[in-house]
């Protein structure tokens, strides 16, 4: 059954926790002159904290602040990509035809199509795990269907436990939050990752404490942020070969299991909420391409194709839409804006030919 | 073993198994489910005490449920030789009862601390004299926390048969003495003359009970997790490298381990007598302002102060303290300081640092009368107070360079490097801001206690507006720059 914050269009329920966690911060001081004067200084203690909260992360203001204030190499990529989807979590609109979800990859190949059909959340290293943690924001956003990029490029690589605790997790959904990091994986990091999620639920403080320490390194310039390098507009050599040999080297087959039964999971809680899924056959440079990462992704590519048809979601293989060259790509993983565009205005194109059939068929069924 | 090799094992172990320090992210859930199920407990003592032995040996056993076996056969033995002393009434059986007591505690903490230590040194001994001995160091883990409750023991053992407390009876209330957790793994080191009434009677909560619980809890954290865990990446880049690129950074990393040390422990400590008070115990206050004296003698008034009032009372006085001619005094100040050192961790830097602590002890008793004498016109001016303040603090850090070190070769080489290559550069200043950033609130907090009635609680002297101030800018500091891992506690390891 879709929790009450999937039934209001997007933005909705931020706007009115606008409005109202002040009014209720306030009639908390007011309530709090009935109490007595040693249990008071603990009321408003607790008052100051949660004013202190939102003026500091309860609010679209102070994100646009940080966010000018910050570069991603004082806080990080993930962080500095959280602290912008804080910004965007207010703006209201309605429920996009399509949401395309994944990592800065994605990121790159969605955005530059400006297209009104398609909203795009990424963030820096988004994952199968990343996109459980988030799946109750995502369903809120109510897109008819949402597009995910996959191939072992995300599905042959460990998780990120570690950034696990800057997710929208609501309360409620913490038990599913145990699922994916504790019961799915198995591991001790996911269970450190799952306390670090509920500590961070109930301290923004210490979830968005990348900001102040950010600020601090700003200010204090400590050496090693002097040389931290920007995220990468143009390819640099440096980058490109760094890029390919983490591509040769760091996919691993342990996590496929784990982030296939993840992806599972997603597409589950996606359709319970009436919002269809394609999964598209994902690309990075075939520079970075050796043997054994063909092998995964063939591995990878029949796995998300079965999975698609046991869970009811499309499969769309990349020869069906674009393959990229070496030339398309900005370095290892980002497309170009040209081959994005193009990418993208064929894919939207293979998905209303699916989707005019899937009716035709239906209809004449 | 040195500081590194110490800290290193525990790493391993801290890997391998997941411990529950009060910094762990166990901690908190196993505390609040302790607290509610010991607050509807609160009608029966004895049923809340037996909560506290379990709930402890559940705390213990999180690091290694072998620990266990150990902490119980320390337990069973103390407890029996206690019911021994108690029913036996010669003086001379009494005194081979006390002195067997404490043979089992020293054999106990000498296997499973000091046998590799004492072993090596030996065979190192024997090769220097020509006779080579075949040895290879045996697989000996060493047990969280064994000095605390070993010295625990002992005093109890000491006072029962001083006749300074009664025996204790209920093996449940016993055991609990010897095994509360708040205070288990890295102390105070608490007399049974102190708690073990506190665990017997019923306990009242009171109101000022929760106020001061949470403020030392809050503060406690906040001296881990923002002093120490933010300070150690500091001190371990200078004490790792292979030699100090100058003096102005050797210094700065030795400055930096000073607070990260202090965070370290006294966090702890606060941390453990404020989850204890909201429990409605009190345990002996630990640290008070070590960095704001004037001389060595305040300073260990000031820095662990159970383990020093343990040596005063079990090493120092039987010794003779201060009875005897001044050479008797001396001697028995430095026997007491290589103990205490020795305390510390088997290795030689550590038993040097002893050394070094009771030399300035030493020194000072020498020297205090003259000085007295010479700086007589000086002593209200607050100016003179801050010079002695600054040379102490130095003193104090030429210690810890001792105690950090991983060799003497590097005591040397930083040593040098302050004194002939003292240069300034960009990251050094950026180094010593983030220092200041990281330890002004010490600075505040400590004068705070210097100038309060009762030193340990100088925040609720404040006016109200002040201590939420103060209070809340704890709390800020704490979750916005706090490091939230699991960096463990250094004290553990002693």
């Amino acid at each position: 059954m879709p929790f009450a914050w999937t039934l209001f269009p997007p933005g909705v329920m931020e706007i009115a926790r606008l409005v109202l966690e002040p009014a209720l911060i306030g009639i908390g001081f007011i309530a709090a002159r009935s109490i007595g004067r040693r249990w008071r200084f603990f009321c408003h203690l607790i008052l100051t904290i949660l004013a202190i909260r939102f003026l500091l992360f309860g609010n679209p203001g102070a994100w646009a602040l940080f966010t000018e204030l910050l570069t991603p190499a004082e806080v990080g990529y993930r962080e500095y990509d959280v602290m912008e989807h804080e910004q965007n979590k207010y703006a209201l609109g309605p429920p996009p035809e399509f949401l395309a979800i994944g990592s800065s990859q994605i990121g790159a190949l969605f955005a530059p199509a400006g297209s009104e059909r398609l909203e795009l959340f990424s963030l820096a290293g988004m994952g199968p795990l990343d996109m459980e943690l988030y799946r109750s924001w995502i369903a809120g956003v109510r897109p008819g269907h949402v597009i995910l990029y996959l191939s072992e490029f995300d599905i042959a690589r460990p998780p990120f436990f570690e950034v696990a605790r800057f997710a929208d997790v609501p309360l409620i959904e913490l038990p599913s939050a145990w699922h994916a990091l504790v019961t799915r994986s198995g591991k001790v990091e996911g269970r450190t990752a799952f306390f670090e999620v509920v500590l961070a639920q109930l301290f923004p403080e210490y979830k968005y404490s990348f900001v102040s320490r950010g600020m601090t390194y700003g200010l204090l310039r400590p050496p090693e942020f002097e040389d931290a390098p920007e995220r990468p507009q143009a390819p640099t050599v440096t980058i490109l070969e760094q890029q390919l040999e983490n591509l040769k080297k760091n996919m691993v087959e342990e996590p496929i299991p784990y982030n296939l039964a993840l992806v599972a999971d997603f597409i589950d809680y996606l359709h319970a909420h009436g919002i269809g899924v394609i999964i598209v056959d994902g690309q990075y440079n075939p520079l970075g391409v050796t043997e054994r990462n063909a092998e995964l992704h063939r591995r990878v590519r029949e796995a998300l194709q079965s999975m698609a048809s046991a869970h009811h979601a499309m499969y769309i293989p990349r020869d069906d839409v674009l393959e990229f060259t070496g030339a398309d790509f900005v370095d290892g993983y980002h497309v170009r804006p040209s081959a994005a565009r193009r990418f993208v205005d064929r894919l939207l194109r293979v998905i209303d030919a699916r989707v005019r059939d899937v009716g035709t068929t239906s209809e004449s069924n | 073993m040195t500081f590194e090799a110490q800290t290193s094992t525990l790493d391993n172990s801290l890997r391998e198994i997941l411990g529950m320090a009060f910094n762990s992210l166990l901690f908190p859930p196993f505390f609040l489910l302790v607290y509610a199920a010991y607050i509807a407990l609160r009608r029966s003592v004895r049923l809340q005490n037996c909560l506290l032995f379990v709930a402890s040996y559940v705390f213990y056993g999180a690091w290694d449920w072998r620990f266990l076996g150990l902490l119980g056969g320390s337990t069973v033995g103390n407890y029996a030789i206690g019911l021994l002393l108690g029913r036996e009434r010669s003086q001379l059986r009494r005194r081979a009862i006390v002195s067997c007591g404490i043979a089992f505690n020293l054999v106990l903490i000498g296997v499973f601390k000091y046998f590799n230590f004492f072993a090596s040194n030996l065979v190192a001994l024997a090769d220097l004299s020509g006779w080579h001995v075949d040895y290879a160091a045996a697989n000996i883990i060493l047990p969280v926390g064994i000095s605390f409750y070993t010295f625990q023991a002992i005093s109890y053992i000491v006072d029962v048969y001083r006749g300074d407390i009664p025996v204790a009876k209920n093996f449940v209330d016993f055991a609990l003495f010897k095994s509360f957790f708040p205070q288990l793994v890295a102390g105070p080191i608490e007399r049974a003359k102190h708690l073990l009434p506190q665990i017997v009677r019923r306990r009242e909560i009171t109101f000022d009970d929760l106020a001061n619980g949470a403020w030392l809890i809050l503060y406690g954290y906040f001296l881990k997790l923002y002093v120490a865990d933010n300070l150690g990446p500091m001190a371990d880049s200078v004490f790792t490298a292979p030699h100090p690129q100058s003096g102005a950074e050797a210094l700065i990393g030795l400055y930096a381990f000073a607070f990260q040390i202090l965070g370290d422990f006294a966090g702890y400590t606060n941390i453990a007598i404020g989850v204890a008070q909201l429990m409605g115990f009190h345990l002996t206050i630990n640290f008070l302002h070590p960095y704001l004296v004037t001389n060595p003698r305040d300073f260990w008034r000031n820095w662990n102060i159970s383990l020093s009032k343990w040596l005063r009372d079990y090493v120092y006085i039987p010794l003779g303290g201060s009875r005897g001619t001044p050479s008797q005094t001396y001697r028995n100040l430095m026997l007491t300081m290589l103990l205490g050192g020795l305390w510390h961790g088997a290795a030689w830097t550590f038993v040097l640092w002893g050394g070094y602590q009771g030399a300035l002890l030493v020194l000072h008793r020498l020297a205090n009368r003259y000085l007295d004498r010479l700086t007589m016109p000086l002593r209200l001016a607050p100016a003179w107070w801050m010079v002695r303040v600054v040379a102490m603090f130095h003193l104090t850090c030429l210690g810890w360079l001792i105690f950090r070190a991983r060799s003497l070769a590097q005591v040397g080489d930083m040593l040098t490097a302050i004194a002939t290559n003292f240069s300034f550069s960009p990251a050094v200043g950026d180094a010593a801001l983030q220092l200041l950033f990281y330890t002004w609130p010490i600075a505040i907090v400590s004068i705070l206690q210097m100038r309060a009635r009762e030193p340990a609680t100088g925040l609720f002297m404040l006016r109200p507006p002040a201590r939420f101030a103060v209070v809340l800018a704890t709390y800020l500091l704490l979750v916005g720059w706090g490091q939230f891992g699991t960096r463990q506690f250094i004290y553990f390891q002693f």
